[in-house]
């Protein structure tokens, strides 16, 4: 579990002015799960427009993509705006196979 | 009418002989039969003459719900047949091979008890002195310094010979 | 797991498929084209070849494969049935009774049997004018099976909560779904995930739908699936609703499942799991009280299928079920269990007599009611116990059609197998040991009664011969008759081989009818070669001791140039009997209820005038006598009335003399055993509700021992009347 939570606790936490800026590296999967939802969680609770960084996302699951899509739900929800800033080709193919195409998202540049 | 008495599986001596056998008298004599074809020793019961049958045979009789043949030894043997006594008895033989069981009760004046004779104990049959068919006895054994006939209960017994004796021919037992 | 009483099932349910199988082809000889018999003989292949695969028979199932590929094709009228392809298959239907025959006693068949299966797999396939024939015998049948249904699939999945916790991945089922076709239009919804604070961000609760295209059966789509039966629930439709093949299958679906789900999973039309969802929602409804929507509708609702593919399944569904109205419904017995069923009848038979005798006795009226109702019951219960045991000897005659069919060929003969009767019902056991003595008759009425074309057309008689078996009921017994028009006893050549054995003085002058019984006699053949089927021209010896172990007569009469009929009578061979008990003296008989007509006082003077003549005046007409004492031997009565019962057997009546009339009864049939088998005039014996034994008369065999002339010249009058 050890490489997996780093993996996780490896986001950076930046803001923008107020507005959180969350980029997620490594794995994004049922391991980390857990705990990203708390740091998503504390990222909404700002009430701040929510930035999501996603291009250097190396594996991503269906864990993960449940998560993503319970975020966007709870945006909307909310009204509070989501922004997906990067998408790497993994996320991305892990999306079109499951046929999400809420976040879209300019190509990563890597 | 009562069961006197059923066996248990007989003793077999080392070389697997059988050497239990029943004996009971019938007139002056002892016969011996091996316990293996013994199955059960009735008082006499009540009888259902079977008509334009042999005179040795005696009749059927209701064996818990089975019609057994009873066949009169004595007369058998071509003597006159026994006059029933408090201590007659029927005992019930089994004859045949796997595929033609039978029983067959046969009356005798009493029974004895069942006894060991020894293989070597039993000679062939004199081939005279006895007023019997050779064919009936097995062997002679001495038992006690008496002498005890062994019977031969298939050729007694014989259902193809007891059968045809007695029809229209009018052949005596 | 013990196969053996699954095995001896397949056994006997595979012989009585290739009875069918034979006896259709045999028909289809007649009219080649009959469509139910050519769907006859394919369904009868088809099932053993598939119960043959349950067990694992290779070779029963590779050689059946051949034929039924073949049979398929009959009956889709690519060829005609020829009388050489006809014969081909009756010995096709033979080996495959050989290999089941073989397979179920011993895994591995012998090599000669593999090898006559080959020979005839090629015979087919040259026949049928087609050498795929074998290849599709090579094939493994299991391939045949397999492409069907449309090549679109609408797959609905959700996932369930430990999906991800166990170690999958929806991901990875749709990768593996890629790998056997394309997946398209593929949608993730989280409608079923809690709101976000309330989420449990390991538990799955993802619902994903694709279309998937594949030309792959249903059943591996499905097998996709297999790791997470437990927790998804899964729904695979097909995407069009292609009806024509979906309807086309269940117009087609065996007759066998009425379930409407059945039939429409049998189809196709929906999966498996779609119809489990289907149930327990239909199920769920009714627990909760309300009343269940039929299963079609909640399919439809649930877009699972169009209603043009529910009503075609409701109504094949109903065509099904009066199909199976309309065919006997049959059950395997054990006979063992049966016949301790009809033991326990039998004592409760003689237990309620007894109890209704002691009642009578007692005179409490109260408990003679209730016995008299108990009797009724008890009576209901003997009809019926004994009604199991009651087969049709239609079947067995059937039998003979293949061998007059067969041996005609073979000696150059045209005979045909005429069958009336066939639904004469007689006991089990007496079915079962007819056959012999009937084989042995119809065997000898075509080797020596039926003549060749040439000498029937030379005597003037239509070149086809006629050989018929009949049975029927008469006067408690069952008769079966052999008969034939053909040439008819040789009477002279009988007489010679008489005298010649000594049988006959050569001065004497019996009746033509005397001389044809002396064929009875033991040894006596006259059959001048040795003919290859009836051995040694089999004696009637043999046959006469066959029918009378049975505890029946045989008759025998024929005309020169006419033909000749034996006439075979059996008892009805009950194990309980309806009764009529006399006594003489101590004694106790019984007589079998059936040819009582009726009961009749002697006064002293009319003895007297029977003892004179034989005879009793009854109603102006003559009635032959019989005293039971004189025929038993058993001394003259102390009583000063006796009793006459009066028999009626065949056209025939008697008047029994007895003691005492003691009236009806019911009773079970103990057979007196081997030490009895010569005793004429007693069938069996039986034991009364007070333990005594009574015997039972054996009316026919009586009168013929009283009085053998007699007896024999009622026996002719009697053949000759009927």
């Amino acid at each position: 579990m050890g490489a997996a939570a780093t993996a996780m606790g490896d986001y950076l936490d930046a803001t923008l002015g107020n507005a959180p800026r969350l980029a997620f590296t490594d794995e994004l999967t049922i391991y980390g799960a857990a705990q990203a939802h708390r740091r998503l969680q504390d990222a909404l609770a700002t009430g701040q427009p929510l930035t999501l960084d996603l291009g250097q996302v190396s594996e991503l699951d269906s864990a993960g993509v449940q998560l993503l899509l319970a975020l966007a739900r709870e945006c909307d929800a909310i009204e509070q705006p989501l922004i997906i800033t990067a998408l790497s080709d993994t996320a991305r193919a892990v999306l079109d196979m499951l046929g999400v195409t809420r976040f879209s998202a300019p190509p990563a540049t890597t | 009418m009562q069961a006197v008495n059923s066996f248990d599986e007989p003793q077999a001596n080392a070389r697997g002989e059988q050497q239990q056998y029943l004996t009971f008298r019938q007139g002056e004599e002892t016969f011996a039969l091996p316990i293996l074809v013994t199955k059960e020793i009735l008082e006499f019961p009540a009888l259902t003459s079977v008509p334009l049958m042999a005179p040795c045979v005696r009749g059927v009789l209701n064996l818990r719900g089975q019609v057994v043949p009873v066949v009169d030894l004595a007369a058998r043997f071509g003597r006159p047949p026994a006059a029933v006594t408090r201590r007659t008895c029927v005992v019930i033989v089994e004859i045949g091979s796997e595929d033609t069981r039978l029983d067959i009760g046969v009356v005798v004046d009493s029974v004895s008890q069942v006894i060991d004779i020894p293989a070597d104990q039993i000679e062939p049959p004199p081939s005279f002195g006895t007023r019997l068919r050779l064919d009936f006895i097995k062997g002679m054994g001495k038992v006690d310094g008496q002498f005890v006939l062994v019977l031969d209960a298939e050729h007694v017994l014989s259902v193809e010979e007891i059968a045809t004796l007695g029809t229209v021919t009018g052949e005596a037992a | 797991m013990d196969l053996y009483p699954a095995i001896q099932m397949f056994l006997a349910e595979s012989r009585e498929l290739l009875e069918q199988m034979e006896d259709a082809l045999l028909r289809l000889e007649a009219d080649p084209h009959d469509r139910d018999l050519l769907d006859a003989i394919f369904r009868a292949a088809h099932t053993i070849k598939g119960s043959a695969g349950v067990f694992g028979y290779d070779p029963v199932v590779h050689f059946t494969h051949g034929v039924e590929s073949v049979l398929d094709r009959l009956r889709d009228g690519e060829f005609a049935l020829t009388p050489t392809l006809s014969a081909l298959l009756l010995r096709c239907g033979d080996h495959m009774g050989a290999l089941v025959e073989a397979c179920t006693a011993s895994e591995t068949p012998p090599t000669e049997l593999i090898s006559v299966s080959e020979t005839l797999a090629a015979e087919l396939a040259a026949a049928t004018g087609d050498t795929q024939a074998d290849e599709t015998a090579a094939r493994s049948p299991a391939e045949a099976e397999t492409t069907a249904g449309p090549a679109r699939w609408r797959i609905e999945l959700e996932f369930g909560s430990e999906v991800l916790r166990n170690g999958m991945d929806p991901l990875s089922f749709l990768r593996y779904l890629e790998t056997l076709g394309t997946v398209r239009d593929v949608r993730t919804s989280i409608a079923r995930l809690p709101r976000w604070s309330d989420l449990d961000p390991e538990a799955c609760a993802l619902d994903v739908e694709l279309l998937f295209e594949g030309d792959v059966p249903l059943a591996t789509i499905d097998g996709v699936f297999d790791f997470v039966r437990d927790d998804c629930a899964i729904r695979i439709t097909p995407a069009e609703h292609p009806d024509a093949e979906t309807l086309a299958a269940i117009a087609d679906y065996p007759a066998q499942a009425p379930r409407l789900g059945e039939i429409l999973v049998g189809s196709q039309a929906v999966s498996d799991d779609t119809l489990r969802a289907a149930l327990a929602a239909q199920s769920a409804q009714a627990e909760a009280g309300a009343p269940p929507r039929p299963l079609g509708e909640i399919l439809v609702a649930e877009g699972a299928t169009s209603p043009a593919v529910v009503e075609a399944a409701l109504e094949r569904q109903g065509q099904i079920k009066q199909q199976k109205g309309q065919e006997s419904r049959l059950i395997r017995v054990d006979a063992d269990k049966l016949d301790q069923l009809i033991t326990l009848v039998g004592e409760l038979v003689i237990a309620g007599s007894g109890i209704n005798a002691k009642a009578q006795r007692a005179g409490l009226a109260d408990i003679v009611e209730s016995a008299e109702t108990l009797a009724r019951l008890v009576e209901g219960v003997r009809d019926s116990a004994l009604g199991l045991r009651m087969v049709q000897i239609g079947p067995t005659f059937q039998r003979f059609q293949r061998v007059v069919r067969d041996v005609s060929r073979e000696l150059g003969k045209d005979i045909e197998l005429e069958i009336t009767g066939g639904d004469t019902e007689l006991d089990k056991s007496v079915v079962e040991r007819i056959g012999d003595p009937l084989m042995h008759l119809v065997r000898n009425a075509m080797d020596h009664g039926i003549e060749t074309p040439a000498a029937r057309a030379a005597a003037g008689k239509p070149a086809r011969a006629r050989l018929r078996l009949h049975a029927c009921h008469d006067s408690g017994s069952i008769v079966i008759d052999v008969a034939d028009d053909g040439a008819g006893l040789n009477t002279e050549k009988i007489r010679a081989k008489a005298i010649e054995r000594g049988l006959l003085a050569a001065g004497a002058t019996p009746s033509e009818h005397e001389i044809h019984q002396m064929i009875f006699a033991a040894g006596f053949s006259t059959a001048d070669a040795v003919s290859n089927l009836s051995g040694r021209g089999v004696g009637m010896d043999v046959v006469r001791s066959n029918i009378e172990a049975l505890r029946g007569t045989i008759e025998l009469e024929s005309r020169a140039g006419l033909g000749t009929r034996v006439r075979i009578r059996l008892p009805l061979t009950l194990a309980i009997i309806d009764g009529f008990l006399v006594g003489l003296g101590n004694a106790r008989y019984v007589l079998p209820l059936d040819v009582v007509e009726e009961c009749l006082e002697l006064s002293p003077a009319e003895r007297l005038a029977v003892g004179k003549q034989g005879f009793l005046n009854v109603r102006g007409e003559p009635l032959p006598m019989l005293r039971l004492r004189e025929v038993f031997q058993l001394g003259e009565a102390d009583w000063r009335r006796e009793n006459v019962v009066v028999v009626r057997f065949g056209a025939l009546k008697a008047g029994i003399v007895v003691d005492e009339l003691l009236g009806e009864l019911q009773t079970v049939i103990k057979p007196l055993g081997k030490l009895f088998a010569f005793l004429p005039g007693i069938s069996g014996s039986t034991i009364l509700g007070t333990g005594e034994v009574a015997l039972i008369l054996d009316v026919p065999g009586l009168v013929k021992r009283a009085d053998p002339p007699r007896g024999q010249s009622l026996a002719t009058a009697q053949s000759a009347l009927s």
